[in-house]
């Protein structure tokens, strides 16, 4: 027979539990790209790169990340975020000239993107989240983690002129 | 009565949980590498953040652009291990720790067993002395020691060792650390690049990355000057770097045209790829002899100035 008031007691924990909004399981984002939903796109044979990034951000927030690529290799960009989050809405732009290079709603918001770099740029990564699994209070109260991981490895053999 | 009492924990745990994160729902995750330019206010009093990082590669990848199976190990251009003994204040402690993450990490593209672990040594025992320690334990020494063979390993276990202690940092609110011993790390890293260009009509590859450098001292200034704090020694290091950023403003910056192609093959169980290519011969940023002369006397002497403490 099982005690009542320890049914209760469970209940209580469970209600309680629920309470606990995301930003209480989200507040350090610090590895989420190392250990969110990024980390199935870990690849043998590539490097992480140090400008790799998460961060906290509410579905009403734009993130940007101004991030150097080394020419002369090849990249592998995976976004991450919590699953009421998604889809995750990225646009790359050059910083120099401010052309856009791409935007992943043409894609229906693919969540990786390989990009080889001939050259040396510095890119304007720009990111928000639909979070289209989530109540409109859901949105303007959550917070969640956002996480980008950068693999990359170097060119094989590319001949590329380079110019001095 | 021990349930009830559980029951009672429970909640006093629980209750303040939910108080402390309800409270933290206005803030943004890391307090460092960020500027938030914009908050917008929604008629239902709702905020929103613009949140701007500036990113920069670790001294590893600064390096590994470099073809090292043309060049030769040269020892003499690091700073001696002997030496990290003598920095007494917290700036030269930071900065040297970058000059030291660099030299490690220039000791592991090259393969050198010893010396890589010996600068590992030297970086974990600053680290501990400006106490970010727990950013190099003793499990990553261990693993550079079974892994000395493997030059891939160093390599990773050198430019984790930077990501590390940067992540520590930004963790525990400790952007001003991040400002000095990214200085630190630059720097050596462009005196090592200066110092492996003999000739300059030879030495196309290295200079052409020399010149990029342009975008990693534009970001890492934008950070460093956007840190907010009254600290003497964040503003000495940015005084310091503002002659080396003065040379990169004013040499060409190219164009900055690109070219974007799809590869003509996707590779299997590979995402969607594009290729940046160069637009023309006059895109990228590029040094003049005078200028690369003028860059090179002012990295060495801000270089001497950092390991004379």
């Amino acid at each position: 027979m099982i005690d009542m008031r320890y049914i209760n007691y469970i209940k209580t924990l469970v209600f309680l539990l629920f309470l606990i909004p995301v930003t209480a399981i989200s507040q350090d984002c610090g590895n989420h790209h190392t250990e969110g939903d990024c980390r199935y796109d870990l690849q043998r044979g590539h490097q992480l790169y140090s400008q790799s990034k998460s961060v906290s951000m509410s579905p009403l927030d734009t993130v940007e990340l101004n991030i150097i690529f080394y020419g002369q290799k090849d990249y592998i960009l995976s976004f991450c975020t919590h699953k009421k989050m998604y889809p995750i809405h990225f646009v790359l732009e050059d910083q120099q000239t401010g052309q856009i290079l791409y935007d992943n709603e043409e894609d229906k918001y693919l969540e990786s993107l390989g990009l080889g770099f001939d050259v040396t740029k510095s890119l304007i990564i720009r990111i928000d989240v639909l979070a289209r699994q989530s109540t409109e209070e859901e949105i303007k109260g959550n917070l969640g983690c956002l996480g980008l991981l950068i693999q990359y490895k170097k060119y094989s053999k590319k001949k590329v002129q380079l110019q001095m | 009565m021990s349930k009830k009492f559980s029951l009672i924990a429970l909640i006093g745990v629980l209750v303040p949980m939910l108080l402390v994160t309800g409270c933290k729902s206005g803030s943004k995750g890391t307090p460092t590498l960020i500027e938030d330019v914009g908050m917008d206010m929604d008629p239902g009093g709702i905020e929103s953040f613009n949140q701007i990082y500036h990113l920069y590669p670790s001294p590893a990848e600064m390096l590994s652009i470099i073809n090292m199976g043309e060049m030769d190990y040269d020892e003499q251009l690091l700073n001696t291990v002997s030496q990290a003994d003598k920095y007494i204040d917290t700036r030269s402690k930071t900065s040297m720790l970058g000059i030291y993450m660099t030299d490690l990490a220039y000791a592991a593209l090259f393969g050198r067993h010893e010396a890589t672990l010996d600068y590992l040594e030297v970086v974990r025992s600053l680290a501990e002395e400006i106490r970010i320690d727990e950013a190099v334990d003793d499990a990553m020494i261990e693993k550079a020691r079974n892994n000395v063979e493997y030059l891939d390993s160093l390599y990773s276990i050198s430019n984790e060792v930077f990501m590390n202690i940067l992540a520590y940092c930004e963790r525990n609110g400790r952007p001003n650390t991040i400002v000095m011993l990214s200085a630190g790390a630059f720097i050596e890293s462009l005196f090592l690049a200066v110092n492996l260009i003999d000739d300059y009509e030879e030495a196309d590859y290295t200079l052409q990355h020399l010149a990029d450098q342009k975008f990693t001292i534009d970001n890492f200034m934008i950070f460093a000057e956007n840190v907010e704090t009254d600290d003497p020694n964040v503003a000495a290091t940015i005084d310091d770097l503002k002659r080396i950023k003065a040379l990169y403003d004013n040499i060409n910056p190219g164009s900055g045209a690109i070219s974007i192609t799809k590869p003509d093959e996707e590779e299997e169980d590979q995402p969607k790829k594009l290729v940046i290519g160069s637009g023309s011969s006059q895109s990228q940023p590029s040094l003049t002899l005078e200028e690369f002369k003028e860059l090179k006397a002012a990295v060495i002497e801000l270089r001497t100035k950092f390991v004379e403490g």
